[in-house]
């Protein structure tokens, strides 16, 4: 075969003889995107589970930083009121001390230690 | 399309391809850089802006008596700091934060002048003048929160407690001793903030292995203050330079109170002369006197030595040992083992000593935890010191027997006599009773621990009833008794050696009076030292009442019921039946109760039948009751306005009596 030939035949397969565009004569057509109701009740389903969840997680995040805002404040005051409680503890230490109820007893209240008599032993 | 064009074309495609590459492989370079070269760095820079740390003040574990009262807790304090550095006009700061912390200008005015980036200028100071530093906003000054230490019980069991120095770290007693278990680690919180430095979350580093730890002491915080009082009003009575006194739990070795005279106060330690920190009842040695003798006589008891029904010449009170005399306070002719004790003869001690041997007196003592540390859980405990047989000569072998040559600590002391009174076991003293951790869990229990069975039980009690010869009326230790209980103890008179003359001194004198009580169950061992006594150098004068008012008010405090009012053994008499005649005697304590109405109580019980107790008060009501040996339960309080059985019921058939109160309207 000549080379005219050959570029004659390529030309034919592929190209309009006369313009030289190229056409794709497919005998199926493919369709175009055209879904069924179910698939599109399915994908707005699917979006808005998306956008609920894209605003749940947000909505947790802002409510876990609050929460620690919350958190770190009560944190702080439990830390003051268990140094309170222990400055407390250590007063109340002091207040029953022996030698502070003694005092009180014998010189506010006018007590005095029991004699043996007026001590009873229960039986 | 032109060859040209197209030429033109895919030279931009290349460029742009070209271009775009070059881009992604800068990015790619960046974030190489960034996230890996530099990582380190930077994600310090990063946590600096969102991170802060909160330095915690370090934590010291609480001290609580064995009731759980706080003997020594830490509280926060502020302390103000400068960074001199930063401070433009010194004098003027100075001047300022001086009038705040009541220090002298010039003083602030040195410390903000040294060469040194961060110095105190004050610290553990009172919130309100914290507030006050921290109002005044001075430059390049600040406040630091800091634990204090607090002994709410001011001088009660400071030798026991001692203290901590100004960076928590123990100084003496328990503080140092157990200082690695109660100091606390450092800890930061971790805390994350927004960008106005909101703290939005605090999180707690994990801690480390060595937490805090609180200790509960055996002390009774009661019995120990009742202890230190009666030792400092008899060491102010007597001139005394110092004294001692301790009570144990016979059985559990448990220390209840470690007295020392002088006292100090160790929230204000430095106030007061290092002297006085030394807890005398472990650290001071001294001879024990005649007190031995009643170990001597254990170990000639146990060795079968002697016998109770052996007698001694007491030789008229001198006795002859190589060309060295040993003499008696009184003269004695020949005297019973008991009598011996009872009358603390020394030449009685020899004799018996003789018939025992050094030797095997030797051995006792030794078992008796002479000679060695006691190992109770404090710092400088002595040993103390007795002569063995081969460095002994006949002097010291005999003076040994009545308690000289040879030195022990009161806690030797102490714990000895507990192995008398609990029937011959050792016992090992402990001050401390629980470790526990930051959430209260134990994390240690100490529990008693027997060194060694020195005596047979059938010895012990032997030993114990002739103790209790010695606080009878014609003993030496009678001013030790307590009405309603029987005591047995011995008193004890040592010379002291003259540090000058080397030779025992005629002027100083150690007192001591050791026993426990009640004889027949002991439940309380007291030893009392006084040390140099002015007045009289006696244990039976001086020492001796210290251990009844201890004794007493303890067994009061610890609702141990007085047996009977005799010390004279009258078998086993019920409890209920002890306060029958004292109980009678008994003031009346209601206004209602008139004299008739009394009559008429004992006429019923003398009859035989129950007495009508209403409109008696309960003290009446319970003092009536058990002279008539019932059994009271008593319900409400006020006046007794019921009872069951009814009055009159015969007693024969009555056990106990139940009786209704009702306040009077």
């Amino acid at each position: 075969m000549t080379r005219q030939e050959t570029v004659k035949k390529h030309l034919s397969r592929a190209r309009n003889a006369k313009t030289g565009i190229r056409i794709k004569n497919i005998r199926v057509k493919q369709s175009r995107l055209s879904p069924t109701r179910r698939q599109v009740i399915f994908i707005f389903l699917m979006l808005c589970m998306l956008m609920v969840s894209g605003i749940g997680y947000v909505w947790s995040n802002y409510e876990r930083t609050q929460i620690g805002y919350d958190l770190s404040q009560l944190k702080k005051e439990e830390m003051r009121l268990r140094e309170i409680n222990r400055k407390l503890r250590v007063e109340l230490a002091l207040l029953k001390s022996p030698q502070y109820l003694e005092e009180l007893a014998i010189h506010r209240l006018g007590l005095r230690q029991p004699s043996r008599e007026q001590i009873v032993v229960l039986p | 399309m032109k060859i040209k064009d197209k030429k033109w074309i895919r030279f931009r495609i290349w460029f742009v391809t070209i271009c775009l590459l070059l881009g992604v492989t800068i990015m790619f370079a960046r974030a190489y850089q960034l996230q890996i070269l530099e990582s380190e760095r930077l994600t310090v820079i990063a946590r600096e802006g969102y991170m802060g740390m909160i330095k915690l003040p370090q934590k010291r574990g609480t001290l609580y008596d064995r009731e759980g009262h706080e003997l020594g807790a830490s509280v926060e304090a502020a302390s103000i700091y400068a960074h001199p550095g930063n401070i433009a006009d010194k004098a003027e700061a100075a001047g300022r934060i001086s009038v705040l912390l009541g220090k002298k200008p010039a003083e602030v005015r040195k410390l903000m002048e040294e060469d040194r980036p961060f110095v105190w200028l004050k610290r553990k100071i009172a919130p309100d003048q914290a507030s006050q530093v921290i109002d005044s906003k001075i430059e390049g000054v600040g406040v630091l929160t800091e634990t204090r230490r607090f002994y709410p019980g001011r001088e009660i069991a400071a030798h026991l407690l001692g203290f901590v120095g100004i960076d928590n770290q123990g100084l003496e007693g328990l503080e140092k001793k157990y200082d690695s278990l109660l100091r606390g680690p450092e800890v930061d919180l971790l805390q994350i903030h927004d960008a106005l430095a909101r703290p939005f979350s605090i999180t707690e580093p994990p801690l480390p292995a060595q937490g805090t730890h609180d200790l509960l002491l055996t002390i009774d915080k009661d019995i120990q203050y009742k202890a230190q009082q009666a030792l400092k009003g008899a060491v102010a009575k007597t001139g005394a330079r110092a004294g001692h006194c301790l009570v144990v739990d016979a059985w559990r070795g448990e220390i209840l109170a470690m007295a020392v005279v002088p006292e100090f106060d160790p929230n204000v330690f430095w106030q007061h002369q290092p002297d006085q920190w030394r807890n005398r009842t472990i650290t001071d040695c001294f001879e024990p006197g005649s007190t031995i003798k009643a170990f001597l006589l254990a170990a000639a008891l146990e060795e079968r030595a002697v016998s109770l029904s052996s007698k001694f010449d007491c030789e008229q009170g001198r006795y002859r040992i190589r060309d060295h005399v040993i003499h008696d306070t009184r003269e004695h002719g020949v005297l019973s083992v008991s009598e011996i004790l009872v009358h603390s003869s020394n030449i009685g001690a020899v004799k018996i000593g003789e018939s025992l041997g050094y030797k095997k007196f030797y051995e006792y003592l030794r078992k008796f935890g002479f000679g060695s540390k006691t190992g109770i859980d404090l710092l400088g405990e002595r040993e103390g010191f007795i002569r063995p047989l081969e460095q002994a000569g006949p002097v010291d072998q005999a003076t040994l027997f009545f308690g000289q040559g040879m030195t022990v600590t009161s806690i030797q002391m102490a714990m000895a006599m507990a192995a008398i009174a609990n029937g011959g076991k050792l016992m090992r003293p402990y001050v401390v009773k629980r470790v526990t951790d930051e959430s209260g869990h134990a994390v240690e229990e100490i529990r008693p621990g027997i060194v060694r069975r020195v005596l047979s039980e059938k010895t012990a009690k032997r030993v114990a009833s002739l103790l209790e010869g010695v606080v009878s009326r014609d003993g030496t230790g009678f001013q030790a008794s307590i009405e309603g209980f029987r005591v047995a103890g011995k008193t004890g008179t040592a010379q002291k050696v003259d540090p000058e003359t080397k030779r025992y001194s005629d002027e100083r004198y150690m007192a001591a009076f050791f026993g426990f009580v009640p004889a027949d169950r002991p439940k309380l061992v007291i030893h009392v030292v006084i040390d140099e006594p002015k007045s009289s150098p006696y244990g039976s004068v001086v020492a001796a009442p210290v251990f009844r008012e201890v004794g007493q008010w303890a067994l009061t405090y610890l609702r141990i019921a007085p047996q009977q009012n005799l010390p004279v053994l009258a078998g086993s008499q019920g409890s209920s039946a002890a306060m029958g005649p004292k109980g009678r005697n008994a003031p009346s304590s209601g206004k209602q109760e008139g004299p008739r109405h009394a009559t008429v109580v004992h006429a019923a019980g003398s009859r035989g039948v129950l007495p009508d107790f209403r409109g008696l008060g309960m003290r009446r009501v319970c003092s009536e009751a058990s002279a008539l040996g019932l059994k009271v339960v008593l319900e409400g309080t006020g006046v007794a306005v019921n009872q069951d059985p009814k009055p009159g019921s015969p007693l024969r058939e009555i056990g106990a009596v139940r009786v209704s109160f009702k306040p009077p309207a």
